[in-house]
């Protein structure tokens, strides 16, 4: 419970931060609408072409590229979360501030890991009601909103999951700032194989199996079988990608949490957390 | 009664390893087998040059770095066992007021963040946060934005965050650093009052030797990773008292008559500042005429000679500097 209470203390910093400087959020609102509005007029451009290689959607390509991006970029701020909290921490001077608390850094990322959920979860979900109500794509009519939220939260778990797998670079490996390997090939991968802009259908058949390794591929089918076809979380299409989320959800974090607190520990053991200078 | 130590170390050793590029790494011994008792309820300095490891030390007692080799307890605790234990018991303030301070929140606020962090019960938080505010003098700026009051406010809000949980023992890496003379004068002054008020143990780093001398009980003079003497100052300065030192006023001396005197068996330390050469040797009288003739032989006009009193920064320059002599 008292972790809990002091993780909930950093997302009150955040939402302190926000209001301090409102304007980041209105700006992080305006690129989430034009990334949207990029690839819907793409998708709107190329969905005559398209139509035959998503016949599981019945055929609706700009749907298909409004869900996929809307979902992937949510996805994509828990995925560098982690990293970016201590590089961010560590560059300010306060990572090792943070470690003499009580629960130490873990509350610092659990933190910012509620408040960057809730904060995407907004842009998002108003970007997506944008583009269903305002600019007419098209979703079900008999979507479960709980089965949807759920799907989504595993989604989240697994991108958080190689989060940490990949924050545990910033000690293996000494990678304190930019990129780190994990994440950054996580989201290449994810952008070119698990059909966030396009059918995995038009990859080359010889580098298609790529997609079974990615997360994504899953995470985003399942979505948009919730979204577009008014799936259950329960029905037997979805069970394969529910089954298979869990076991990407659960593994991820507790390997994520496994490398690094090793690397938490690697880290006191040789130079440190982090610089009191 | 029997003098009840709050940390014992043992023979510490701890290297880093610097990157010096891709995956090429060069060791630095930033502690090189220091061993170290500290008294409970003391003011403890480490007093040291820049790179002396003297926050690396700080790091280790803190259970914020392990140790690579030797022995040692904080608090009771095994520095290797009980890292958790030692952090959550303990307190500290880095150099720079600004770390861990939130400057998108107030004063009492940066407070009321940190006494949540550090699980301080709901109940004693206003109450606590308000008996801080007004023991450190920030009473009147609670409302502010850090970025509004001066770097010692600040400094002493960072003192206030680590005094929020009453920790036995209170690390203070160079807590006047940055700070303009009056800002220091006022951190000395509660660094004695948390001292007395709350029996917590102190140590603190610093640079600076008036602020050791005037703030400690006891003394750690680092250089290099090592601890070159500790002491209380008094004892530290009767021990320096088998030594003299004397100084020679005159206008030019070439480095390598520094360098020459330096060789020389009965002198000490030797340096050239301000037209001043200052010597500390175990043989007054000898040394003076041994000078003398060494500095006429060359045609240096010797305007004056005075024998000297020890102050610590005498005691830091020989302790620093003797090594480097052997």
């Amino acid at each position: 419970m008292n972790f809990i209470k002091s993780s909930l203390s950093f997302t009150k910093l955040e939402y302190k931060s926000l209001k301090f400087y409102p304007s980041s959020f209105i700006l992080s609102v305006i690129k989430s609408f034009v990334t949207m509005s990029m690839w819907l007029f793409v998708s709107l451009f190329l969905k005559d072409y398209a139509t035959e290689a998503l016949s599981n959607y019945n055929g609706d390509f700009v749907s298909y590229m409004v869900i996929g991006v809307v979902f992937f970029q949510s996805a994509s701020a828990i995925l560098t979360l982690p990293f970016q909290s201590l590089s961010t921490a560590f560059w300010d001077k306060r990572l090792e501030i943070y470690n003499s608390a009580n629960y130490g850094i873990w509350a610092f990322i659990v933190g910012r890991l509620i408040w960057t959920f809730a904060y995407n979860f907004i842009i998002q979900l108003s970007v997506l009601l944008f583009a269903v109500f305002v600019v007419g794509v098209k979703i079900s009519a008999n979507i479960s909103v709980i089965s949807a939220i759920l799907f989504y939260l595993l989604f989240v778990m697994t991108s958080f999951g190689i989060g940490l797998i990949g924050a545990s670079n910033f000690f293996n490996l000494e990678v304190k700032q930019g990129r780190e390997p994990v994440t950054w090939m996580t989201d290449v991968l994810a952008r070119i194989f698990s059909g966030v802009y396009y059918p995995i259908a038009v990859i080359p058949s010889s580098v298609r199996f790529v997609s079974y390794f990615v997360p994504h591929t899953y995470a985003l089918n399942g979505i948009r079988q919730i979204m577009m076809n008014g799936q259950s979380l329960f029905s037997n299409t979805m069970l394969p990608y529910v089954s298979i989320m869990m076991v990407f959800s659960i593994g991820t974090i507790l390997l994520g949490i496994k490398l690094l607190n090793n690397a938490l520990i690697k880290a006191e053991n040789g130079n440190g957390i982090g610089m009191i200078v | 009664m029997a003098i009840e130590n709050i940390i014992e170390l043992e023979n510490i050793v701890k290297t880093y390893k610097i990157k010096e590029g891709f995956r090429k790494f060069k060791p630095f011994n930033a502690i090189d087998g220091v061993s170290l008792n500290i008294e409970k309820g003391e003011i403890f300095g480490l007093l040291g040059t820049n790179g002396a490891g003297k926050t690396t030390l700080i790091k280790i007692m803190a259970g914020l770095l392990e140790a690579d080799k030797g022995s040692g307890k904080v608090l009771g605790y095994d520095i290797y066992e009980n890292h958790k234990k030692i952090r959550s018991n303990v307190s500290l303030v880095a150099p720079t007021a600004d770390v861990g301070t939130d400057n998108n929140l107030t004063v009492k606020q940066n407070l009321e963040f940190w006494a949540v962090v550090y699980n301080l019960p709901k109940e004693k938080r206003e109450e606590r946060i308000d008996y801080l505010l007004t023991f450190l003098g920030l009473k009147e700026y609670e409302n502010f934005w850090p970025m509004s009051i001066s770097a010692g406010m600040r400094q002493k809000l960072a003192i206030a965050r680590s005094l929020l949980v009453q920790n036995p023992i209170l690390f203070l890496d160079e807590p006047t650093v940055k700070l303009d003379a009056k800002g220091a004068e006022s951190i000395r002054k509660f660094i004695k009052k948390i001292n007395v008020e709350f029996n917590t143990t102190i140590i603190l780093t610093t640079h600076y030797i008036f602020e050791a001398e005037e703030l400690c009980s006891r003394v750690a003079i680092m250089n290099k990773g090592k601890i070159r003497s500790c002491d209380t100052i008094n004892n530290l300065r009767n021990n320096l008292e088998k030594y003299d030192s004397f100084t020679i006023k005159c206008e030019t001396l070439k480095a390598k008559t520094i360098e020459r005197l330096k060789l020389e068996e009965n002198i000490i330390e030797c340096n050239f500042k301000n037209n001043e050469l200052k010597i500390i040797t175990d043989k007054l009288e000898k040394t003076i005429d041994l000078t003398t003739r060494a500095l006429r032989k060359e045609n240096i006009q010797i305007e004056s000679i005075n024998t000297t009193e020890y102050s610590l920064e005498d005691i830091f320059i020989k302790v620093t500097t003797e090594e480097e002599k052997i």
